[in-house]
């Protein structure tokens, strides 16, 4: 999502290719049944069958993420734990990047996590290489989730996935930044590209802060433009939805920002690693495009200013914005107990004892009543959060589809095509079309 | 008249060349100085960032702090977990004994390159070596499969018995290097005193390798104290993480790292190693001193 997440997918991407050959092989020798309940723990005696209520069954939580996460999850674990004395949950957690190799080589050795957290961008992988179970066929219920959260982790109509929680993919303004260079804050339901343009350049030019730190390399922020254009990024069949020329335009508005000095300098950019480094949490720009709702408050924390949220630009005639699953909760097909690991991902998903600590970290709640009832207790970043997005809600087109195979190796692709337009060394057509070649080799196996 | 003026001349000349070298080395050492520092930068930046509030470590990037904050190191000492000095034990324990194995593996299998015949010695050699060329990506997944049907997973075994096992081809060349250098007839003569090989092997040759023993135990130490993949695909119990593992733990690349904790745990971290080289250090220089006698 933000720069520094990006670089380690690639490799995730080339180790899940060398999973699914050694899970095949693990397969083939007819070796993969009996590993997994020493893999799990080393003392022996471990019940191998999950049905029974009371006997004691130890499941597996994988996720990633900072040590404020790790400390909320283990209380919920623990508030699970009391629920159902017999299970055990046994936590799994370590950084964004690391995550993904870790959990693919997991998966190849046959001891996946029995619940693992997911992105949209793997989630198909781990789907479509039969590594996931569908909920629909264990007891969680998803009577109450947001049907937009739902459709983001059905494949084919199974449902691999369920989505912690919804964010949406934003323009984040410092107000305080507006009123020292003069300039009012535009009205976010009707304010066009051109206009965003001329604001940040406005900015710029009045007061010590840059207008805009602009982002062309992020995937979500051209999906968004590619949506206002009625094209996608993916169509729902996998393939590559939009058209090159619309990439181009989108990097040549990036560019123009740059070239406007309404945005810092190419080399200046590329410094930006994640949400607290970026001009915006420093109090350098005034505006920052590529952000998602849900860190709004490292932003602001970092910033140690009220920021505001706005809708994208050119969102007036055909809305682009969409909720994005923050992140999915499946179950391992290799799991010896899916009733329990249905029971954990049920209490993570509907139970307000598990909402209560978790709050918005995992997303705005999937589940609309959790959703509901929470509302009153989240700090004051968290509620604007939350009043954003019931307030651009009502007026967003369908989700777009989960992304196709391959698709984790997406945003090291516009990275690497990005950077060359920011030094110049093609032009923006030139970069869309290699793009869509790139995007259309990776997908495509 | 005449020689006296030529000495003259000569001590002249030789009092400024004697200036001009040391004027060069003067020039010369405030070059590497200066290239020091240079190199050292990031380190103090980490250094003193560590003793900066978080909000202010990107806002205010110079290397002095404005603002004072010891506070970091309590926190990051107990923001985890566990307690820091946990992940320390367990980082100890797998150094100890990844060092101890590579020692003891490494040498026997070196001595038997270097000093004995056996059939099929240059295709294993040439094996050994190749062996160097494996990315850790290929055999990771093998690895995991074979330890885990061990029911090694979340056990330090899959990071130190394979040491025992000689698997660290870089340091087995070394040593071999390092035995071939030295002269047969010391074994010859421990043979006629009735030495057999592995007594050969222990009284003879490995006090003679001090040096290269030391290289082993430095570069195990270090690698294996900041090795963090397979350490994070062994591990999964978050008790038994290491340091680098814990380390991990405070970056959020999606929302807001604890820097602050994070640089001063980093500090931490680099105490034992940055220990551990400068009192191995002085083995590496002693003997290079001794070996160049020989």
């Amino acid at each position: 999502m933000t720069r520094s997440s990006r670089g380690r997918p690639r490799r995730a991407a080339a180790l899940l290719a060398v999973v699914s050959t050694a899970v095949l092989v693990a397969a083939a020798c007819g070796g993969d049944d009996d590993t997994d309940p020493a893999a799990d723990d080393p003392s022996p005696g471990e019940a191998t069958e999950g049905a029974g209520d009371d006997e004691p069954v130890e499941i597996r939580f994988s996720w990633w993420g900072s040590d404020s996460r790790h400390e909320q999850t283990q209380q919920i674990i623990e508030v699970f734990q009391e629920e159902y004395p017999h299970i055990t949950v046994v936590p799994d957690f370590t950084d964004w990047e690391s995550y993904w190799d870790r959990l693919a080589t997991a998966t190849a050795g046959g001891d996946a996590p029995d619940v693992m957290t997911q992105e949209e961008r793997y989630m198909t992988d781990y789907a479509n290489r039969g590594q996931l179970l569908d909920l629909n066929e264990l007891p969680v219920d998803l009577s109450g989730i947001d049907p937009l959260a739902l459709g983001g982790g059905q494949i084919d109509g199974a449902q691999y996935a369920v989505a912690t929680g919804v964010n949406a993919f934003t323009v984040i303004a410092d107000p305080q930044a507006f009123e020292d260079a003069g300039v009012q804050v535009p009205d976010d339901s009707t304010w066009t590209w051109e206009q965003l343009a001329d604001v940040a350049a406005q900015i710029t030019a009045n007061g010590d802060v840059f207008g805009i730190q602009p982002d062309g390399s992020n995937e979500a922020g051209f999906k968004i433009y590619a949506r206002q254009h009625g094209q996608e990024l993916y169509n729902p069949d996998g393939t590559l939805g939009f058209e090159a020329d619309t990439l181009a335009e989108w990097w040549e508005i990036q560019l123009d920002f740059i070239e406007s000095g309404a945005a810092p300098s190419p080399t200046e950019l590329l410094e930006v690693e994640g949400p607290d480094t970026s001009y915006i949490a420093r109090n350098q720009s005034a505006i920052a495009t590529a952000y998602w709702t849900n860190q709004l408050g490292a932003l602001s924390g970092t910033a140690q200013r009220e920021l505001a949220l706005l809708r994208y630009p050119g969102e007036g005639e055909n809305p682009g914005m969409y909720f994005k699953p923050a992140m999915f909760y499946s179950i391992s097909s290799q799991t010896e107990h899916p009733e329990e690991a249905a029971l954990f991902v049920d209490f993570l998903l509907n139970d307000v004892r598990a909402a209560e600590i978790m709050l918005t970290d995992r997303g705005l709640p999937a589940n609309v009543d959790v959703r509901q009832q929470i509302l009153s207790q989240l700090p004051e970043t968290e509620t604007q959060v939350a009043e954003f997005m019931a307030e651009i809600g009502p007026g967003l087109s369908d989700p777009p589809p989960p992304p196709p195979n391959g698709a984790g190796e997406i945003p090291a692709i516009l990275t690497r095509l990005w950077e060359e337009l920011l030094f110049e060394r093609m032009t923006p057509q030139q970069a869309a079309e290699q793009f869509v070649n790139e995007a259309n080799a990776a997908i495509g196996g | 008249m005449a020689t006296t003026e030529l000495t003259q001349q000569g001590a002249a000349r030789d009092a400024e060349r004697r200036r001009r070298g040391r004027l060069k080395r003067l020039l010369m050492h405030l070059g590497l100085i200066a290239f020091g520092l240079t190199m050292l930068y990031p380190l103090l930046w980490m250094l003193s960032s560590s003793f900066k509030p978080t909000e202010l470590i990107f806002k205010e990037p110079g290397l002095w702090p404005t603002e004072f904050e010891p506070g970091n190191y309590v926190e990051g000492w107990t923001a985890l977990r566990n307690p820091f000095h946990h992940y320390i034990f367990n980082s100890l324990i797998i150094v100890a004994g990844a060092v101890l194995g590579n020692l003891l593996a490494c040498s026997l299998a070196a001595y038997a390159f270097a000093r004995l015949n056996f059939t099929g010695k240059k295709a294993f050699f040439a094996i050994m070596l190749g062996s160097i060329m494996l990315p850790v990506h290929v055999v990771i997944v093998p690895q995991y499969i074979l330890f885990s049907n061990l029911g090694w997973i979340n056990t330090f075994y899959p990071l130190i018995v394979p040491k025992f096992l000689a698997v660290d081809a870089f340091f087995i060349f070394l040593m071999v290097q390092f035995i071939r250098g030295l002269p047969r007839e010391l074994d010859d003569s421990a043979r006629i005193d009735g030495c057999g090989h592995f007594r050969i092997y222990w009284r003879i040759i490995m006090p003679l390798c001090t040096p290269a023993l030391a290289t082993t135990a430095i570069f195990t130490f270090i690698w294996t104290w900041n090795d963090f993949f397979s350490q994070l695909v062994f591990l999964t119990d978050p008790d038994l993480a290491t340091v680098p593992l814990a380390l991990r733990q405070f970056v959020d690349s999606q929302g807001q790292t604890s820097w602050g904790p994070l640089f001063a745990m980093s500090v931490v971290a680099l105490g034992p190693v940055f220990g551990f080289f400068l009192a191995g250090q002085r083995y590496l220089v002693r003997g290079i001193a001794t070996t160049g006698i020989k």
